[in-house]
């Protein structure tokens, strides 16, 4: 008997984020001071971040220049800083843009049922077997590198696993008393949606954009990294840790050390920031 | 059994036929004439440029050109590279064996150390457990380029332990150029399994029939084995599938790192100099062994769950 209370026990655990609120708070900060990166980087960073000096080459950090120089002797912690803008607005787009195609399929498919839920789940399935980076590589082959084609393949890319949540999310909703009800009394499909059914899966919603932020992010700045995307001297934190990797070989790997934790405290922290809100922190989680 | 396998591989061929028809079909419409590309952009008289046309088939129409492409292919014959004037299957050829190991070896990680670190973590508790959840979640958190230059700067640069660029010759000495390059591919991968394991084991963990099992006085080991793990197996494996089906094109930002000479770095490099018949070869061989994989999986999880079948 003793193992069944164990197993019970078990479940109840508390995961990874779970180390608390306070790693809840923490997150937060950090995403509120990426946001104030993005709005004010540029005036905030001390240096102008596409000044060369080639005298101060591939410093370390020092008080001077807090993250060191790259190899051309620019002010890293001030590339970095300006370097958010292009870093974080375009996940923003692809979150935006895969979050609310995602829900008006999802939606759409769990309310209609028969034929279209048919249809949409088949040419889903096509889509699944592009992963985002291809799509994204392939977007760049045909418009020409930039922000613009890549951003609009990562939101086409990750609809579909946005889509497939919302569906499940809303499709447990229909089934609820209160649709039936509120369709008795005669309320369009329509409205039952967008006032009802969508505010109930709002969380969901909100969980689903957080992690579509998180992958598009990755993704883009991969992108960036193999330079596909945005192009140097625009500080893309991607172009900046593909900028670096000559300087780790010299003994200098502060370029793309700093810039890379800046990458991955984005991400983790967008990341704990949608488990919490979903919830279930592996119902979403993508290839 | 037979009608389920059946009827996935016709799902499968469908699913080929119409990413087929998106990858050329869009690389068709893109902006700018490929003997833009096959010249490298120098002007050339109206001659060669007929010449050029009717060498690579450039004015039959979309259908022609499709079916003419996709009979090549399916025999293995991609048409010429705009770039290297070669046969894209012999610029492929020497890289397809690197990215095979690569992928190979990645997958071993994935199944291997993700399985096993999240049914530890599930099963296990205190700070073994502790220890591997932690490390899950950082490892979901970096992407796999910045694994890979810090896998370089701490291993190759700082220790020495191993080389920074190339794939080496012979067996051995490529497994060794290859190990950094795999644990970067795999990094997150194993991470997500690893979670997604650990949560498929804990909620089977907790379910009726388990919790039966063991009243029914059944040794611990064995309602683990054949009463857990298998029924955790099931959303694990189709989600391993997907995750190693991907690795083709995400071997490309590591091949890109390294330096290595695979298909992802032919991709890369195909698409900065709009080598387009490279990057629907690529692209193919990508979507393709999407496909194959996932029917696999299924086919797994139909031998786990008979039920399956019935759908």
């Amino acid at each position: 008997m003793s193992s069944i209370a164990a197993y019970a026990g078990r479940r109840r655990r508390v995961r990874l984020a779970g180390a608390g609120d306070r790693v809840l708070v923490l997150c937060a900060l950090v995403l509120v001071a990426m946001a104030i990166f993005v709005l004010f980087g540029s005036l905030i960073a001390p240096q102008d971040p596409n000044a060369v000096n080639l005298e101060i080459a591939l410093q370390g950090p020092s008080s001077a220049h807090l993250f060191g120089t790259d190899a051309t002797g620019r002010d890293i912690f001030s590339r970095v800083l300006a370097g958010a803008r292009p870093s974080i607005l375009g996940p923003i787009l692809i979150s935006l843009g895969a979050t609310a195609l995602g829900t008006l399929i999802g939606v759409l498919a769990a309310w209609k049922r028969g034929v279209s839920d048919t249809l949409l789940s088949r040419g889903m399935e096509i889509l699944f077997a592009f992963p985002g980076l291809l799509l994204a590589m392939m977007a760049v082959a045909i418009l020409g590198r930039g922000l613009t084609a890549p951003v609009v393949a990562l939101a086409i890319a990750n609809t579909p696993w946005v889509a497939r949540i919302i569906r499940s999310a809303a499709l447990r909703e229909r089934s609820l008393p209160y649709v039936a009800a509120a369709s008795v009394q005669g309320f369009s499909g329509l409205t039952i949606c967008l006032r009802h059914v969508m505010p109930n899966i709002a969380r969901t919603i909100w969980a689903q954009a957080a992690l579509t932020f998180t992958y598009g992010m990755t993704d883009l700045l991969a992108i960036n990294y193999l330079g596909l995307g945005v192009q140097p001297p625009t500080p893309d934190w991607g172009v900046l840790v593909n900028e670096g990797q000559n300087s780790i070989l010299q003994g200098a790997p502060w370029e793309t050390l700093f810039a890379s934790v800046f990458i991955v405290l984005t991400i983790v922290s967008a990341t704990v920031l949608s488990a919490r809100l979903g919830g279930d922190d592996t119902a979403g989680i993508r290839a | 059994m037979r009608r389920f396998i059946l009827r996935r591989l016709v799902h499968g061929l469908l699913a080929v036929l119409v990413a087929s028809v998106v990858i050329f079909g869009s690389l068709f419409l893109a902006p700018g004439s490929p003997v833009t590309a096959l010249t490298a952009g120098r002007p050339v008289s109206a001659h060669t440029r007929r010449l050029l046309e009717a060498q690579y088939h450039l004015n039959d129409p979309f259908v022609v050109q499709y079916a003419d492409w996709l009979g090549r292919a399916v025999q293995g014959d991609f048409g010429t590279s705009y770039v290297e004037s070669e046969s894209v299957s012999a610029v492929m050829a020497p890289r397809v064996d690197t990215t095979l190991l690569l992928v190979c070896m990645c997958s071993l990680l994935i199944l291997g150390a993700g399985m096993l670190s999240g049914a530890v973590a599930a099963l296990k508790r205190g700070f073994l457990g502790t220890a591997v959840v932690f490390a899950e979640a950082v490892g979901l958190g970096i992407p796999t380029f910045v694994a890979s230059l810090l896998l370089i700067a701490v291993f190759s640069v700082q220790l020495g332990w191993f080389p920074v660029y190339g794939s080496g010759s012979g067996f051995l000495d490529e497994l060794w150029h290859l190990t950094l390059p795999a644990i970067a591919l795999a990094l997150t991968s194993v991470a997500y399994i690893g979670r997604l394991t650990q949560a498929s084991v804990e909620g089977e963990l907790g379910k009726e029939h388990v919790t039966t099992a063991t009243v029914r006085g059944l040794p611990r080991r064995r309602v683990i084995r054949r009463h857990v793990l298998r029924n955790a197996a099931i959303p694990v494996t189709t989600a391993a599938g997907i995750v190693i089906a991907y690795l083709v094109v995400g071997a490309a930002v590591v091949e890109t790192a390294f330096s290595l000479n695979g298909l992802g770095a032919l991709l890369v490099s195909a698409i900065s100099q709009d080598d387009f018949p490279v990057i629907q070869a690529v692209s193919l061989i990508a979507v393709a062994a999407f496909v194959v994989i996932g029917f696999f999986v299924d086919v797994i999880c139909a031998r786990l769950d008979p039920r399956i079948t019935l759908e």
